[in-house]
């Protein structure tokens, strides 16, 4: 996997557990605007982030949370409940699909339906914003032009190409790329971007502004004005154009649009005339052929390279691409005018009247642009109002200078459009008027003047009619939104990875303090100091030596005295490099607030967790193995444990109850505490329980403690809950709790007291890495024992063992001590031999509570080892915890004497 | 150096990088009548199309790469 994917993804994780926490925080305090404030930035780092990878799902995930939690910073929505458990569940998405990148490289397609659900339903707690802060959000994207004439500057072989090439069902895409006037300061090449476009068949390139004189000119600065033509599809462009999305406008051209006659201007007077009109009559009649006919014969007649020839040739064209008279109408009225036919207003009309279910009047009004008012149907005229009234609002919202001339240009030629589908030449020449002047004055006061003494026509607007309307135009704006939000996005993401390096810079001297360390390199910084303890240890035999084989006392005492030096820097070593390995007991209790709520939340309980103590550290593998036996843990004090509220206010205990986790270091330990308040467990029904299900006999069970009796819900098969509920009755009992935590050297220890909650302590070492062992000789071998489970070392003669039913015994300090010899442990034939005064050597070991002796041949130091599990075909060896290397090079076995027994 | 000037020619070549834009610029403000050779050109940046725009020196030879031709094509048409 890619290092950056990688990196993304033990960051990604690293957030989301922090917005999991903010958000905990945030629903106890909703106004707290320091973290919502942080949560934003995570969230919207995340995101930044993800959009550095091709995963889009993820991304959309992200970016509707990201939009809820804008709304929340700008006070727009406040943060309940049930918004903190979607946003919650969003995150437990992300981490899923993080899961399944780093398991594939990729997220399978199978999410997108989910996916697609919990974005529907974050958006729809999206409260809606008002019209005009989505003005404003428009402003900062590039609009699309809409005046298509650049479509003149390319070769007509170009364009007729281009539209061989898209289907017949198909837009072509268009771009406009304005390059920011600095963009070569930032190392862009606007021209080696468009060489590249995806698809490119063809451009135009124009000045953005008149050039200044040469004396002052900077050519630094940019100003070129790009358009071009794009065969790809709209993701390719995208891509393609991702890091300048705010100079780039893509939008969809109908092909029809191709369709701008170019070439020689000049006029050949009077012949057009009765071509026109025959042209007409044909259109009319819907005489395809006719004017196919009489276009041919036209073209015959003029050069080819006059400009009229070009727009006959477009005509047949767009015949053979099967347009409607409408369009062809379109174009040869615009023809006859010598005009460039003005695609686009064309096409807002059209698109505008493509519902309608009066299809053949739209067309017409078109065909005919000096049609009288009367003709346009009422559907049309309600349509003609609102584009008229729209002008006016566009007219309103305050604009940057920069924009301000296109605004009235493209304010201009609507309302030209509009006019000239009514046919009002007096209102098209007042217009003209009203658009100079504003040109001159800068402002668009006489154009809104025009439009008021204009006013509002008279149009019957009932109901349906407004309904349909609504309906035609909701698609368009739809789609603008849709395309505005991918651009924010794309920009947004990039905002991100910009904060991201900012942040990264600021931060770079603590950058540098932490170091991120893969953990097999520690690992293997371990398994070094290691081996360099067992050559240590080797030394002290060497001066052994050097006394007794070579006789040199001084070298002996010397090699010793390197010895300790030695020794006393690698334990230091041995120290700083567990230090490396320590971890805040937080990597794991952070997961519990979360827990804790959502459980307590499903029952139906209140609960509070207190959490203490949370940067106690211990050994990494240490504080990874208490992650399942503690939520297990929780879960079982929140099932059974706390109360329903109502119970404990009947029982005159506060009704929200009270789960503490606190973590504390004791010596070489580390001590967590898991307490609740609530009914604790009663010994009579542990008892009873533990008797029906063959756990303990019939004598037990009447003397067995109190305190004794609750001890037995780690006996493995114990469960006390009535019902298998779906949090702790899953089959795992705090037997599997208390293995579990053995198994890295950890002790559990529980007391309860009936009605008045349940403690669990768990004891657990600092390091699992270095473990004290004694050393003890059984038939000639030496075996090691952990030091933690030896009580003591004694002599016992063979006087004092009695044998009951073949079960050896001694009494030790008042109380009887069942003995165990190792022959029998290790299936061995070597008895073990008393020594010359006839006393065996027993370990006292305790196991699971009790007192146990162990019967050896003798005994030896104690010694730190590196504790290395038994691998390959040993690994399935019981009762051995594991074997270490000794100082001599020989490998010693520790023995698991809790398996043994 | 992709850009050769003589006192009468300039010719380009192979890719000319913004760097030479300025080069470019102030030759052909002082040359008003000095002609360009783009033939070799295989593409150039978007400030030294600017320069080829705002100034307007003959082109003896268009460049044989299509992208750079149609660039040349669409700012000097106009």
């Amino acid at each position: 996997m890619n290092p950056l994917l990688q990196q993304f993804l033990s960051e990604g994780r690293d957030f989301i557990e922090q917005i999991g926490q903010k958000l905990l925080i945030l629903e106890e305090t909703p106004n707290n605007e320091a973290v919502v404030g942080e949560l934003f930035r995570f969230v919207h780092t995340l995101k930044g982030n993800s959009g550095l990878f091709d995963l889009p799902i993820l991304t959309r995930v992200v970016h509707a949370a990201e939009d809820l939690l804008d709304r929340v910073r700008d006070h727009e929505l406040t943060v309940t409940s049930e918004l903190t458990d979607d946003l919650l569940s969003a995150m437990d998405f992300v981490v899923q699909l993080l899961d399944e990148i780093e398991d594939g490289g990729t997220i399978p397609d199978t999410y997108l339906p989910d996916a697609t659900k919990l974005v529907d339903r974050l958006r729809s707690l999206l409260p809606e914003r008002d019209v005009h802060e989505d003005e404003e959000g428009a402003e900062e994207t590039m609009p699309a032009p809409t005046d298509w004439s650049w479509l003149s500057r390319l070769t007509e072989e170009q364009r007729v190409q281009a539209l061989a090439q898209t289907p017949a069902d198909q837009a072509i895409w268009a771009l406009f790329y304005l390059p920011e006037p600095q963009c070569f300061f930032k190392g862009e090449d606007p021209l080696l971007l468009l060489k590249h476009v995806p698809g490119l068949a063809g451009f135009s390139i124009r000045a953005a502004q008149p050039w200044s004189p040469l004396d002052e000119l900077d050519i630094y600065t940019a100003n070129l004005a790009i358009d071009a033509l794009s065969m790809a599809d709209r993701a390719e462009l995208d891509e393609h154009l991702r890091y300048v999305p705010e100079q780039i406008a893509v939008y969809q051209l109908p092909r029809f649009a191709l369709a701008v006659p170019t070439g020689d201007a000049s006029e050949v007077p009077g012949v057009y005339a009765d071509f026109f009109d025959r042209a007409r009559d044909c259109l009319g009649r819907s005489d395809m052929d006719g004017l196919r006919v009489a276009v041919d014969a036209m073209l015959d007649m003029i050069n080819p390279t006059l400009w009229m020839a070009s727009a006959l040739r477009w005509c047949l064209c767009l015949q053979d691409m099967g347009f409607d008279t409408s369009v062809l109408a379109f174009h040869l009225e615009a023809t006859a005018d010598h005009k460039i036919p003005d695609w686009f207003l064309f096409n807002r009309t059209q698109s505008a009247s493509l519902n309608a279910p009066d299809k053949q009047a739209a067309p017409i009004a078109v065909e005919d642009p000096k049609l009288p008012a009367g003709t346009l149907s009422d559907m049309e005229l309600a349509l003609w109002d609102r584009i008229f009234e729209t002008q006016r609002q566009f007219l309103a919202i305050p604009s940057a200078s920069a924009q301000w001339g296109g605004r009235l240009a493209s304010v201009y030629n609507t309302l030209t459009g509009l006019l000239r589908a009514k046919g009002d030449v007096q209102a098209l020449a007042a217009l003209e008027d009203a658009a100079e002047t504003s040109e001159q004055e800068k402002s668009f006061a006489p154009l809104l003047e025009f439009l008021d003494g204009y006013g509002p026509i008279a149009v019957c607007n009932d109901e349906p009619l407004a309904i349909v309307a609504e309906e035609t135009v909701v698609p368009m704006v739809v789609e603008l939104a849709a395309e505005r939000q991918i651009r924010q996005d794309r920009r947004a993401g990039e905002g991100a990875i910009e904060s991201t390096r900012r942040a990264a810079e600021v931060s770079a001297d603590k950058a540098v303090r932490t170091l991120k360390v893969p953990q097999e390199k520690v690992d293997r910084l371990m398994d070094l100091i290691g081996e360099m303890v067992v050559a240590k240890n080797a030394l002290p035999y060497l001066a052994a030596r050097a006394e007794d084989v070579f006789g040199s006392r001084e070298l002996g005492r010397e090699i010793k005295s390197q010895y300790a030096i030695i020794n006393r820097i690698a334990e230091e070593m041995q120290d700083g490099i567990m230090q490396v390995r320590m971890l805040p007991v937080d990597a794991i209790f952070q997961r519990f607030p979360r827990l804790v709520r959502d459980v307590a939340k499903q029952l139906g309980k209140k609960v509070r967790l207190v959490i203490e103590g949370e940067d106690t550290e211990a050994d990494k593998n240490i504080i990874e193995s208490l992650g399942d036996p503690m939520i297990h843990i929780l879960r079982n004090s929140l099932d059974h444990g706390i109360e329903m509220p109502e119970v404990r206010a009947a029982d005159g205990k506060a009704e929200e109850g009270r789960l503490s986790v606190r973590a504390s270091q004791e010596g070489d330990r580390v001590l967590i505490e898991i307490e609740d308040d609530g009914k604790g467990i009663d010994p009579a029904v542990i008892k009873r329980k533990a008797f029906e299900k063959g756990l303990i006999d019939e004598q037990r069970l009447d003397t067995i403690s109190d305190a004794d009796a609750v001890q037995l819900v780690f006996a493995a098969g114990f469960s006390t809950a009535e019902t298998v509920s779906n949090l702790s009755g899953r089959g795992v009992g705090m037997d599997v709790v208390r293995s579990s935590l053995e198994k890295v050297g950890g002790q559990v220890r529980l007391t309860s007291e009936k009605g008045k909650g349940t403690k669990i302590i768990l004891s657990l070492p600092l390091s699992m890495s270095v473990s004290n062992v004694m050393m003890v000789d059984i038939g000639g071998q030496n075996f090691g024992v952990p030091i933690d489970v030896v009580v003591e070392t004694v002599r016992i003669k063979q006087s004092d063992i009695h044998i009951f039913k073949q079960r050896r015994t001694a009494v030790l300090r008042g109380r009887i001590v069942p003995l165990y010899s190792t022959d029998e442990l290790l299936a061995s034939h070597n008895p073990p031999k008393p020594n010359a005064d006839g006393e065996y050597a027993v370990l006292v070991a305790r196991v699971h509570g009790e007192t146990v002796g162990i019967v050896v041949d003798g005994f030896a130091q104690t010694i730190d080892v590196i504790l290395k599990p038994l691998e390959g075909a040993l690994a399935g060896l019981a009762g051995f915890a594991g074997s270490a290397l000794l100082g001599d090079g020989s490998v010693l076995l520790v023995l698991n004497i809790k398996e043994l027994i | 150096m992709p850009v050769k000037f003589t006192r009468t020619k300039a010719e380009f070549s192979g890719e000319c990088t913004v760097e030479e834009a300025e080069t470019i610029f102030e030759w052909l403000r002082k040359t008003p009548k000095g002609e360009l050779h783009l033939a070799g050109v295989t593409h150039f940046h978007a400030a030294i199309l600017q320069t080829l725009m705002i100034t307007q020196n003959k082109i003896s030879a268009m460049p044989r790469d299509s992208f750079a031709a149609e660039c040349m094509r669409q700012v000097r048409s106009a």
